[in-house]
């Protein structure tokens, strides 16, 4: 049942918050042991939090698709009175005295919490294979990552413990793991969510997005949580529209964008057949195809590797003397960002705002919506440093994680992954729509398109 | 004499943290190498000319620029 079959399942009285949330923390906690998607249970506050749907609901008070569905969120939303480690030790024992804003309008959505999520530690990776706290497990195969660095929330959703969870994406958080488990997830345009109450990794990179069975369970998840907020001092002052998908997206006057040069390029051939498969059958649907030469966007990559170890760096600096208490993968990287000099970060921020006019100039004035993988290959096994790619060419995990999604980070456009597929080795493949800043609902609409017409979404993990 | 093209991060190592081990230096200079070493030749791009961002405007949104 998607989160939205949930909700109109509540209005249709077949069932009820309380029960739908006993049986989404029954079912979290039977897999806690298979999977460590949760960190942390809140069961007492969301029984009172169903209960109070069920009361009002019982009085005709409608607060929209959210009211009474078990949602979760990743262990780095600031909630009031509960502990919010963000993956690491050094925050082992923290708990805030008020809320994420995200968490504030998830509440007031009349959403259920059931609890914070696993994640690879300080947001900094993307396997969620954590040192302190276990590793995060794959649901369609406990021996794989699910993905990283939202890997509790990818993972939680696809095994079905919640309808919906929050994750948030500095160079792929949310993408990578919508990719490894077979979920939707959308990293939505810069400064449309806000990011006050959580914990940051890269202030410029940073977004915040739900992750959901399918594209229209996250544009319910967005509609509830985007909107301006004068605690972030880079969320934008205007709301983005709502966003309302009809039953049958159009997309007959869409052009969609596709570049084999970096997008097509050293990837899973399979993966590449799923992309090339989508391309075909948006073109059946009425979409024009255009082909762009993106290759540049490597080189967009390339400056988010100085500015994000950098920002983290400044983020957690008051905290690098405590060597030992950081995983032994994740200080290196904190402390090559102290590396980086003062000119050479403010080059690359300089670079940015030239690229993206590139961005502009190359890819928006030529297509509607860019239509790419959102992961170069499927979930390895935990542990795997490097994966075959087609035969004999090797790759680091992490690039071939990253290469595909980081480049949209720094641009600041939405990018919306949905399940493309199935690999013959039985785990989900990932399908990325981008557009431009601010056209959010393109890439929902795309997707949704996309997810009726093929049906993925709906097959779920043998767990 | 002209600069150098990118920092020292050997160098850089040594001085920023004297009391890392041989190992510890080895995993900073792999990332240099991997994450870090292709930025170099990126900065030719940006020149005085071509700076879009000769004033900072602390109203703009951030990665963006654009005023909120």
């Amino acid at each position: 049942m998607t989160l939205l079959e949930a909700a109109a399942a509540l209005r249709a009285h077949k069932v009820s918050s309380v029960e739908l949330t006993k049986q989404s923390i029954e079912r979290s906690k039977q897999l806690q042991p298979k999977l460590n998607a949760f960190m942390t249970f809140t069961e007492d506050a969301a029984l009172d939090a169903a209960k109070q749907a069920d009361a009002e609901f019982a009085k005709g008070l409608d607060k929209g698709p959210l009211q009474g569905i078990p949602i979760a969120v990743k262990d780095l939303f600031y909630t009031k009175g509960t502990r919010t480690t963000g993956g690491s030790k050094i925050f082992g024992n923290f708990v805030p005295s008020y809320d994420a804003s995200v968490v504030e309008r998830l509440k007031a959505a009349g959403a259920v919490l059931t609890g914070k999520l696993g994640m690879h530690e300080f947001a900094f990776g993307i396997t969620s294979n954590n040192a302190h706290y276990g590793p995060v497990r794959n649901p369609w195969d406990p021996t794989r990552i699910p993905g990283g660095s939202s890997g509790g929330s990818g993972a939680a959703v696809a095994a079905g413990m919640v309808f919906a969870a929050m994750g948030s994406d500095t160079g792929g958080s949310i993408r990578i793991p919508a990719s490894f488990c077979g979920t939707a997830g959308i990293k939505p345009t810069y400064g449309a969510v806000s990011r006050y109450g959580t914990m940051p990794l890269a202030f410029s990179l940073d977004h915040m997005g739900p992750l959901a069975q399918t594209s229209r369970d996250c544009a319910a998840v967005l509609n509830a949580i985007a909107g301006p907020d004068h605690r972030d001092a880079y969320c934008r002052r205007e709301a983005l529209p709502a966003i309302h998908i009809p039953d049958r997206p159009k997309v007959d006057a869409m052009r969609v964008g596709f570049s084999p040069e970096f997008l097509l390029e050293g990837i899973d051939p399979e993966i590449r057949a799923m992309v090339e498969n989508a391309i075909r059958a948006f073109h059946e649907w009425g979409a024009t195809p255009v082909e762009l030469k993106l290759g540049w966007l490597r080189e967009v990559v390339a400056i988010s590797h100085v500015i994000l170890p950098a920002e983290a760096a400044a983020s957690l600096e008051p905290h690098l003397h405590r060597r030992s208490e950081f995983g032994p993968e994740i200080l290196p990287l904190f402390e090559a960002g102290r590396l980086i000099p003062a000119t050479d970060y403010l080059q690359a921020q300089k670079l940015r705002r030239l690229y993206r006019a590139q961005a502009e100039r190359d890819i928006w004035q030529h297509c509607d919506i860019l239509l790419a993988p959102s992961t170069a290959i499927t979930a390895p096994k935990i542990g795997e440093q490097l994966v075959s790619v087609g035969g004999s060419q090797q790759l680091e995990v992490r690039a071939a994680s990253t290469m595909l999604v980081r480049a949209f980070n720094a641009l600041g456009t939405p990018a919306h992954s949905v399940v493309g597929g199935f690999h013959s080795k039985g785990l989900p493949m990932s399908l990325q729509f981008i557009a431009r800043p601010l056209a959010d609902a393109k890439v929902l609409h795309a997707g949704a398109r996309f997810e009726q017409e093929t049906d993925h979404y709906r097959r779920r993990p043998p767990v | 004499m002209p600069l150098l093209p990118a920092p020292d991060w050997a160098k850089l190592i040594e001085a920023t943290f004297p009391l890392h081990s041989e190992a510890e230096r080895e995993t900073l200079l792999k990332i240099w190498a991997t994450n870090y070493q292709n930025f170099a030749p990126l900065k030719a791009k940006v020149n005085a000319e071509i700076d879009p961002d000769c004033t900072f405007d602390v109203t703009a949104s951030g990665s963006l620029g654009e005023a909120k």
